[in-house]
């Protein structure tokens, strides 16, 4: 065909404009456009991480005032002080405990004065004939015929104390008093529980526990070694009435006081230690732990199977990255501890394509997405060879939310756990595949960055009290649309770091 | 027809943009489908869809010319035409025979045709002819791309184009008669 008769029929066709119905084809066309996808906005995630955090930090301070303020053991029920009659107990020696008939009706009631009327002692009270041992008791549980009328004791008043001989037994119980001197507040006994001449008595006693702990005294009347810090709590006069339960076990047998005290004073620190283990286990609160991670990842990216997808998957070649986090982990319940902290992954692909791009007569770039069958001189498109090797980097920080199981098997511990991770921010460099399988610049587009899903399993080392070696397997994935097509990239990654246990 | 700013305003996703485009651009590109589709229904269709496929994918694009981003859309929308008949022409191609006809249009016949007469000339030619006849003498494919593009082979395209010819001329010829009387 002449090339004059191409012509006319190119002008033609060029110019010649049909007429349309526009509101009809833009309703057919508004009928036809997929309604936008709504963004999921994870908004609830942050307040929702924020919760965490800030109920994790009360509950740890919390954590932190029993641990400062008692002298060790929390428990959730009561025991206190209780000095009884041995006259009417009976002592078993095998099993340690103490029967005794009056122990049910010994009261001690407390009142609260205005101004202290008994000054503590300055130092241990004890007496020569304190060797006799047989008033010697360590009242552990409290007695059913206990009642703390005015004040409600919490926390552990841990300490050995003993009482002179002819003391009274108002003596005795400005003993106790003198615990909580600092407070207003002393005690006095009531009921025969005391008979008014015993010989001196030894008692340990332990208050235990409260959920209502108010005030905070350091009991600076006894001596150093035996001194131990109490949280007493005076409660509403109406909510007082509480009973308590007490069991009595001896402390040690006759003839050996001095020794016996020592072994006492050790059996507090034991009993201190052991209950701090114990408050530990109970309360399952570990303290705050700071991770720092660096490690290296490998981009694995994945497409669906349209041949878009198919382009892309294969100028697109796995890589490596690096990445590193830090991490706040609180433990919330039992081995159970949730983390929040910053990720910054970085990761690194090789885009390599060769191909061929559009230019026109004058070898200007046209349009990269012209398709090779435009190829023509009399369109003035020409097509030219293009080769691009080049590394696609992809930066992200994220915002990750972990839960996670801890389990110790002496200084090993073991920590699988889950995460979900938010992105702050991103930068993309390098190049993407288009429709017609023509790079594109990857700053061009778009990004939708979707939360990134991941497991991990944690590995650590105690080095210290403080300070753990970390190790850390983690997969995560995330998807990427780019406007053309999804693109899944999955970071399997290995991190070592740090921990260190506030 | 395509203003320049009006490629980024598309790209942001400004809804007038989009109805600007559609205003500007959709009398010509309905006679690219009216050309490539077989009816003037399946071009309305055929358009709604280019539309719709330019509005989803303009992120897509990164030229600023609005010679090329016009250029795109005209492919988008005789890909989406020729796709859409494909199986069509696979049927058209067992009922050809071979023609021989080869005479050349008179230039000055058709340089004496007005814009609409042509065009008109063109969109009577049956299914078939009339899409191997554009692509080959409007887009300016080769026979064997015409034949890749369709699905068929090259020797029927090469015979498709001659009897579009053969028809054209005849209609031209009816033409010159009709304003002869």
């Amino acid at each position: 065909m002449k090339k004059e008769i191409k012509n006319i029929f190119q002008d033609s066709f060029d110019s010649y404009d049909t007429s349309v119905d526009t509101q009809t084809l833009l309703a057919g066309i508004a009928a036809k456009r997929k309604p936008e996808r709504k963004k999921r906005f994870f908004w609830w995630i942050f307040p929702m991480g924020l919760l965490i955090i800030v109920g994790a930090v009360y509950l740890y301070n919390i954590a932190g005032d029993n641990t400062t303020a008692m002298s060790s053991v929390s428990n959730s029920e009561s025991e206190t002080l209780v000095v009884f009659n041995e006259n009417n107990s009976q002592f078993d020696s095998n099993s340690g405990t103490i029967s005794t008939s009056d122990f049910s009706e010994g009261t001690i009631e407390n009142e609260i004065v205005t101004t202290p009327q008994i000054t503590p002692p300055q130092k241990k009270l004890s007496h020569p004939s304190a060797s006799h041992s047989q008033d010697n008791y360590a009242i552990r549980k409290p007695s059913q015929g206990v009642k703390f009328s005015n004040i409600h004791s919490i926390g552990r008043i841990a300490q050995t104390q003993e009482v002179v001989g002819q003391q009274k037994p108002a003596a005795v119980t400005s003993e106790i008093a003198s615990t909580v001197t600092t407070t207003t507040t002393t005690t006095k006994p009531i009921g025969n529980s005391i008979p008014e001449n015993k010989e001196p008595q030894k008692i340990v006693a332990k208050t235990l526990q409260t959920n209502k702990d108010k005030r905070e005294i350091k009991n600076e009347s006894v001596p150093e070694s035996h001194q131990k810090t109490a949280v007493v709590k005076a409660q509403e006069p109406a909510a007082v009435k509480e009973e308590s339960q007490v069991i009595a076990q001896p402390i040690k047998e006759d003839n050996q006081l001095v020794d016996s005290e020592k072994k006492v004073e050790l059996s507090v620190k034991d009993q201190v230690s052991e209950a701090d283990k114990e408050k530990q286990k109970r309360s399952g609160r570990k303290p705050m732990m700071l991770k720092v991670f660096k490690g290296a990842n490998r981009s694995i990216s994945s497409f669906d199977d349209s041949s878009i997808g198919s382009q892309r998957s294969a100028a697109l070649t796995s890589g490596t990255g690096y990445s590193g986090g830090l991490q706040f982990s609180y433990n919330i319940l039992g081995n159970l501890s949730v983390g929040v902290g910053l990720d910054y992954t970085r990761s690194i692909q090789l885009f390599e394509w060769s191909g061929q791009y559009v230019v026109d007569a004058n070898d200007d770039y046209v349009g990269k997405d012209l398709p090779n069958s435009f190829e023509s001189s009399e369109f003035l498109f020409f097509e030219k060879e293009r080769n691009i090797y080049k590394d696609n980097i992809r930066s992200f920080l994220d915002l990750p939310i972990s839960l996670s199981y801890g389990m110790s098997y002496g200084k090993f511990a073991v920590e699988p756990g889950l995460f979900v991770a938010f992105k702050l921010a991103e930068w993309q460099k390098g190049y993407s595949v288009d429709n017609n399988g023509i790079p594109q610049d990857l700053g061009s587009y778009t990004y939708n960055v979707g939360p990134r899903m991941g497991a991990s399993l944690g590995l650590s080392y105690t080095i210290s009290d403080n300070l753990k070696l970390l190790g850390r397997m983690a997969v995560s994935r995330r998807k990427i649309n780019d406007g053309i097509v999804e693109e899944v990239l999955s970071l399997p990654e290995l991190n070592l770091g740090m921990g260190y246990r506030f | 027809m395509i203003q320049s700013n009006l490629i980024n305003r598309l790209r942001k996703g400004e809804e007038p943009a989009f109805k600007e485009l559609v205003l500007a651009t959709s009398s010509r590109l309905m006679t690219v489908a009216r050309v490539y589709a077989d009816s003037a229904e399946d071009a309305q269709d055929v358009l709604q869809d280019a539309y719709v496929i330019c509005f989803e994918k303009v992120a897509t694009f990164s030229g600023e010319e609005p010679k090329a981003f016009y250029a795109w859309m005209k492919k988008i929308t005789i890909n989406l035409a020729l796709y859409k008949n494909r199986k069509k022409y696979k049927k058209v191609e067992t009922s050809l025979d071979a023609v021989g006809i080869d005479r050349a249009f008179d230039a000055q016949i058709l340089s004496s045709l007005n814009r609409k007469e042509l065009m008109e000339l063109i969109f009577s030619l049956p299914d078939g002819y009339r899409q191997v006849f554009a692509l080959f003498a409007i887009e300016g494919f080769s026979h064997k791309e015409i034949a890749d593009r369709l699905g068929i082979k090259a020797s029927t395209s090469r015979s498709q184009f001659l009897r579009a010819k053969k028809v054209l001329q005849e209609k031209i010829k009816q033409l010159e008669k009709f304003d002869v009387a």
